[in-house]
């Protein structure tokens, strides 16, 4: 699944990374009516690889998937593109993933299954803060 | 009486011997006694103990199986986002404590209910099937009438099926019945095998199964559907076939034959089978099907496309609607074509109709210039206003169940529409609406809050609803805005395209029926009773909580593009069947014969059997264990003329409490809420019972059972107690009543168990008693059965004030109902005693007790 920014006016910019196309759907429907761009990738290569041709504010990945799994991606995102957010969704959450993801740098860690208001909060939360940032930068 | 040949073998011997006559049960010395006794004692109370404890675990593994039923059914009503690990995970974890809980009673009970276990583990079974993604339980069945089609077997019959099977069960839709051929059965005519027909345990057995397993029984079984169909037509029958692709259930029917005759219907069959598998790579996982239906000739027939997106006019804007096309049968070139809008009360923006000559004859016989119905002419549109709407009406709740926009062909019998045949047609990919969060940011919110029952978007008039509205006045389409979430408003569900309540759980009776029905719900909404006025047209987002002023139809635009979970979505389907084995309730009623193990069909099933076989056990507690009666208990001053002991299992007194305990020592609080009730001396009444001879003669067989009954089992009054726990066993006179209570902080545990029996009087006068009993418990709010002079009543999931309330009344009851019955001469009798401790003790709840005038009258 790869859908391209279908607004490149909108405000944020999101990534959705999940094997499981249901939870792709949804995200990117509930994104798109918040007025978001989104596009959603079911394949973590896919993603990087398209990572690399194009901005993002805010990804929101799946801990555990086949090839690049979450962590990775969190890892290579915080590596290349310090700007973005990273949020974690996962089945499998426990204490432990929930504490490397936030050592590792994730703005959030959400166990699935959580309410669309969860994420919609979330994403608001990352916009109010890359808004601060870019004020803040501006100041100085 | 049993006792007089001990008692003149006791004199003869006394003659014989020259002894004194010994006693009936000899004296025990009492060191005797205590070495006897205490190495029994710590092995009874142990034993009751563990019987509390596994009582106690069942309680906590029913409220987390709960929980978690509950969550997973919150999910299918799109309020979360979840994938397929997340039911595999649930199902594990519903399992393992559904077994635990299985576990628990047969440990509590002594393994009686083994039975239990082989049930547990076929649902087990059942559930990991469908994870599995087996095909339903009659996977060997070759025909499948709709009437016996539901949800859980879409995998083998397909959506479209389904839907008409549901839609055939709602009251007021008329469909074209039929039956499914399915693939094992066309898969099977083409290789020339069929694989055996067997039947699964809890589901009806196949009408075809018992045919054979050649291809010549899938023959015999169409044609009994068939002749099922249409048994008292009097011409040649037709029927319309369709091929389907289970599995696929977005794709619509394919390959449509209609006018096919019952000798044709065979071959017809066997050369689409042949199509299909030749033309599927795949149909293991496709799963082809042939839908056959009954065709009925009618005048008049058409087809609705579900949603267009059109521009009326410039002023209107862009509008979402449902475009209906109609013709008379015989001239299917001349249509008419209407576009309605998607909220009640549908009415028409366009309306395109055939020019026709003015001696035209409708297909009712009349011309465009006859009355028709009201002060109009007959016109010269083939559609009336009143049908095109209960049109619309059917195809939107099609819509739901599908959860997609389709294309429905109906066709009009007895002036009604009937449904013929669906046809998924999928949104276009979820386009971005530019203007929408800025339309929404600007749109006046009428009301915000509350919790999103099942997601969705609808528009209509606000209708304000209560338990006593009719659902035959209530307006299809209308948004009913109600009080309370109150069951009894379900059916109203069947009409409304969304509801609204002020109160109300999620995980209630409405709340599940909302689901079902897939209709837009959020209960709890703040101020809703006072925002929402009467006839106001809004438009709901039950996913986002939120009422919003006016029709929007960028809104419905957007729910129109898939955005939300439905049937088209494997998951929810794949929810939808596993909570088929979990969720539903079939074994209500505790006395009834069918409540046992072997008819549990679901993991609520079990867990709720062993709920009422355990808090039985425990209600039954003493009777099972007549050892008690020699148990070491502690005698209580309980300030009233009543001797009760008390055995404590932990807890229930003060460590410091002396041998003779008073009630200040206790700590178990349901018994010292009982003894304030207990005490209060206006519930002792002190006059002298008035006995008649039949009530002596009664009295009689009764004292003569007590004398010969073991003195163990003579346990008295005892109270076993801990310090939320109370099993008290009453012997009062001639009757007996058994307390259970729990009053500890899990409100969900917390519950009161009363048993009523016996009473010294004949036996119309016990049963008056008894029903004076029911009648306060039922005034209490406990669920009471009673059967001649034996009363039961149970009372949970209440708040902590009322549990008090209700075990401090059982108090005042257990001293005031004491040989009553004697002068209960008359149900009148029963009545006015009933009115007499109501009026003295039942009112105000909790506000203090004023002395009132002797019911000794009664």
């Amino acid at each position: 699944m790869n859908d391209k920014p279908e607004n490149p006016t909108l405000t944020l910019h999101i990534m959705v990374i999940d094997d499981e196309p249901i939870v792709c759907k949804r995200l990117r429907s509930a994104f798109i009516k918040a007025g978001y761009a989104v596009e959603t990738f079911t394949d973590s290569a896919a993603a990087l690889s398209r990572l690399q041709q194009t901005d993002f504010d805010v990804i929101v990945t799946d801990l555990k998937m086949e090839g690049t799994d979450g962590l990775q991606v969190l890892a290579e995102v915080r590596r290349a593109y310090p700007r973005t957010r990273v949020v974690i969704i996962t089945g499998f959450a426990t204490m432990e993933t929930a504490k490397e993801s936030f050592h590792k740098g994730a703005f959030d860690f959400v166990a699935k299954p959580f309410k669309l208001s969860d994420i919609m909060d979330c994403i608001r939360r990352i916009e109010a803060d890359l808004h601060a940032a870019q004020t803040g930068n501006r100041t100085s | 009486m049993r006792w007089l040949p001990w008692v003149r073998f006791f004199r003869w011997l006394s003659r014989a011997t020259g002894r004194p006559a010994v006693a009936l049960r000899p004296a025990r010395r009492p060191d005797a006694d205590m070495a006897r006794i205490r190495p029994q004692t710590d092995s009874v109370v142990w034993r009751i103990q563990s019987a509390v404890l596994n009582y106690r675990r069942i309680l906590d593994q029913n409220n987390a199986v709960l929980t978690l039923m509950t969550e997973m059914e919150r999910t299918l009503g799109g309020e979360y986002i979840f994938d397929r690990t997340f039911l595999e995970n649930a199902v594990r974890r519903l399992s393992a404590r559904v077994h635990h809980v299985t576990y628990n009673l047969n440990a509590l009970t002594g393994n009686a209910y083994v039975a239990l276990y082989d049930r547990f583990q076929e649902i087990q079974a059942k559930l990991y099937q469908i994870l599995a993604g087996d095909p339903a339980a009659d996977k060997n069945c070759f025909v499948i009438p709709f009437e016996r089609i539901d949800w859980d077997m879409e995998p083998q019959v397909g959506l479209p099926a389904v839907c008409l099977g549901e839609l055939r069960k709602r009251t007021g839709i008329r469909i074209m019945d039929g039956f499914v051929v399915t693939s094992a059965a066309l898969n099977g005519l083409l290789s020339g095998t069929l694989e055996p027909a067997k039947t699964e345990n809890g589901n009806p057995p196949c009408a075809d199964q018992a045919a054979g397993s050649d291809p010549q029984a899938v023959r015999l079984a169409i044609e009994e559907g068939l002749r099922t169909l249409t048994p008292n037509a009097g011409a040649e029958p037709h029927f319309t076939l369709s091929l389907v692709l289970a599995g696929a259930p977005l794709q619509p029917p394919q390959g449509l034959r209609t006018g096919v005759s019952a000798t044709q219907a065979w071959s017809t069959i066997r050369e689409m089978a042949s199509q299909a598998f030749s033309q599927l790579p795949d149909f293991d996982h496709l799963a082809p099907v042939i839908m056959v239906q009954e065709e009925i000739a009618a005048p008049v027939e058409g087809q609705v496309l579900t949603r267009v997106s059109r521009t009326v006019s410039e002023s209107a804007g862009h509008l979402e609607l449902m475009e209906v096309t109609v013709w008379k049968t015989e001239a299917p070139r001349e249509r008419d074509r209407y576009l309605l809008r998607r909220a009640h009360p549908f009415d028409a923006v366009l309306a395109e109709l055939n020019e026709r000559p003015l001696n035209y004859r409708f297909s009712d016989g009349r011309g465009m210039f006859d009355a028709g119905a009201g002060p109009l002419l007959r016109g010269s549109a083939l559609l009336s206003r009143s049908t095109s709407a209960e049109l619309a009406e059917t195809v939107l709740v099609l819509e739901r169940l599908l959860g997609t926009n389709c294309m429905v062909s109906w066709r009009l019998l007895d002036n009604t529409p009937a449904v013929c045949q669906i046809a998924p047609v999928p949104p276009a990919a979820g386009q971005p609406i530019p203007d929408l969060p800025a339309l929404l940011a600007k749109t006046k919110v009428l009301g915000r809050g509350g919790h999103t029952v099942q997601s969705g978007i609808a528009a209509g008039v606000v209708v304000p609803v209560s338990e006593a509205s009719s659902p035959q006045d209530f307006p299809a389409g209308a948004i009913a805005v109600a009080p309370t979430a109150s069951p009894r408003l379900a059916p109203l569900l069947q009409r409304a395209g969304a509801v609204l309540t002020a109160t109300g759980t999620t995980g209630g009776h409405l709340a599940t029926v909302a689901r079902e029905l897939r209709v837009p719900a959020v209960f709890g909404m703040p101020d809703l009773l006072h925002d929402l006025t009467a006839g106001a047209r809004v438009t709901v987002d039950a996913s986002e909580c939120v009422v919003y002023e006016g029709v929007l139809d960028e809104l419905l635009r957007y729910a129109g593009s898939g955005a939300d979970l439905d049937p088209g979505d494997p998951e929810y389907r794949l929810l939808r069947r596993l909570l088929r084995f979990i969720m539903p309730l079939h074994l209500v009623d505790p006395q009834a014969t069918d409540f046992t193990p072997q008819n549990c069909r679901s993991y609520h099933d079990i867990i709720h059997f062993c709920h009422e076989r355990a808090v039985n056990e425990l209600a039954h507690l003493q009777e099972k264990r007549p050892g008690l009666g020699g148990l070491h208990t502690r005698r209580l001053e309980t300030g009233v003329p009543l001797e009760m002991r008390v055995l404590d299992i932990g807890g229930g007194l003060s460590p410091e409490a002396p041998e003779s305990p008073q009630i200040i020592d206790l700590r178990c609080e349901p018994l010292k809420v009982f003894l304030e009730g207990l005490n209060r001396p206006e519930a002792w009444e002190h006059a002298t019972a008035e006995l008649s001879i039949r009530d002596v003669l009664s009295g009689l067989a009764k004292t003569a059972d007590t004398l010969n009954a073991p003195a163990e089992s003579l346990s008295g009054n005892l109270a076993i107690i801990g310090g939320d726990y109370l099993n008290l066993s009453l012997r009062l006179g001639y009757h007996f009543s058994v307390i259970d209570a729990l009053l500890g902080r899990d409100l969900q545990r917390n519950y009161v168990y009363f048993r009523f029996a016996g009473g010294l009087a004949e036996a119309r006068k016990r049963e008056r008693r008894a029903r004076f009993i029911s009648q306060v418990l039922t005034a209490l709010d406990f669920n009471v059965s009673q059967k001649g002079d034996l009363v039961v009543g149970r009372l949970k999931l209440v708040p902590l004030v009322g549990l008090r309330r209700a075990i401090r009344t059982l108090g005042m009851l257990t001293a005031f109902v004491r040989q009553r019955d004697t002068a209960l001469h008359s149900d009148n009798d029963a009545q006015e005693l009933f009115g007499c401790f109501a009026g003295r003790f039942m009112q105000p709840a909790d506000s203090g007790w004023t002395e009132g005038e002797s019911c000794s009258s009664a």
